[in-house]
């Protein structure tokens, strides 16, 4: 549940300042209420779907840090490709999969990032914690 | 807390009673280690049956089916589960890592983080485990109160 919450809340503010960006240009949806909804929805079905297969990921013992960047990169675009088509943000072609890219790809940056320095800020609090107890 | 130590060489097994109100942090940590001392597991090697003391292993796995225990340089088939460790060791210093291991945390020296978002754990004889993301939490909860 916290990982969800982490992924959803991370990306979530990644898409809508980028979206606010490219929307000057014309290269993204103005951004008004109804958008601001299809984006959560967007990111809270990205970081349900991750969370599913993360356990996957764990029956198969894939431990490989990309192969997991892969799986979650693949996921972020099908997600993206099929539910910004059915937004109206797009339509389904191959020139819709690059022109999600400019988004896709900095906000699972960061997002990766932000899930990576949690993990890093946890191994310091139990390695603390062992110091502690010699 | 009151210790009472009644000896008496009468007795022909120790006995531990703990009475108390409220099972608080501290209390179940000590409980967490008496349990560790005090028992061990039936585990088999080279068709000798021998109980292993839970203090002396660093782990158990789960490998084709079958569960094997390991020590700090030797290894023993147990006749258990993992689902049924995990619940006979609950409340010790045990906890479930990953879907084929049970760690005692007792002996983890340090840990790392993976790019992966999983943590590595080191044990005391240099052996490296890795805890999935899903079993952080409860992993983590072993360390920090």
């Amino acid at each position: 549940m916290n990982r969800i919450l982490i992924i959803n809340c991370t990306s979530f503010t990644g898409v809508m300042l980028l979206f606010s960006v490219f929307s000057k240009y014309d290269m993204a949806p103005v951004v008004n209420s109804t958008v601001t909804f299809q984006v959560f929805i967007l990111t809270l079905s990205i970081a349900v779907v991750m969370s599913i297969a993360e356990k996957i990921e764990n029956k198969l013992k894939i431990y490989s840090a990309l192969a997991d960047m892969l799986i979650r990169v693949v996921i972020c675009y099908t997600l993206v490709f099929i539910q910004g088509g059915l937004f109206g943000w797009f339509e389904y072609s191959v020139k819709a999969l690059l022109t999600i890219t400019p988004v896709c790809i900095p906000v699972f940056i960061v997002t990766y990032l932000v899930l990576y320095l949690t993990c890093v800020e946890c191994a310091d609090a139990i390695n603390k914690s062992i110091k502690r107890k010699k | 807390m009151r210790l009472i130590i009644e000896q008496s060489l009468d007795c022909d097994e120790a006995e531990i009673k703990i009475t108390c109100g409220i099972m608080d942090e501290r209390l179940s940590r000590l409980i967490e280690q008496i349990k560790l001392y005090t028992f061990s597991i039936t585990a088999e090697k080279d068709g000798i049956n021998i109980p292993v003391p839970l203090e002396n292993i660093f782990y158990f796995e789960s490998v084709d089916n079958k569960t094997f225990l390991y020590l700090n340089k030797d290894i023993y088939r147990c006749d258990k589960k993992l689902y049924e460790l995990e619940d006979m060791l609950k409340n010790t210093a045990f906890v479930r890592i990953s879907k084929s291991c049970i760690l005692n945390t007792s002996f983890v020296s340090t840990v790392r983080a993976q790019f992966s978002g999983r943590l590595e754990a080191t044990l005391k004889n240099g052996e490296k485990l890795i805890v999935s993301k899903h079993y952080i939490k409860d992993f983590r909860d072993k360390f920090i109160l």
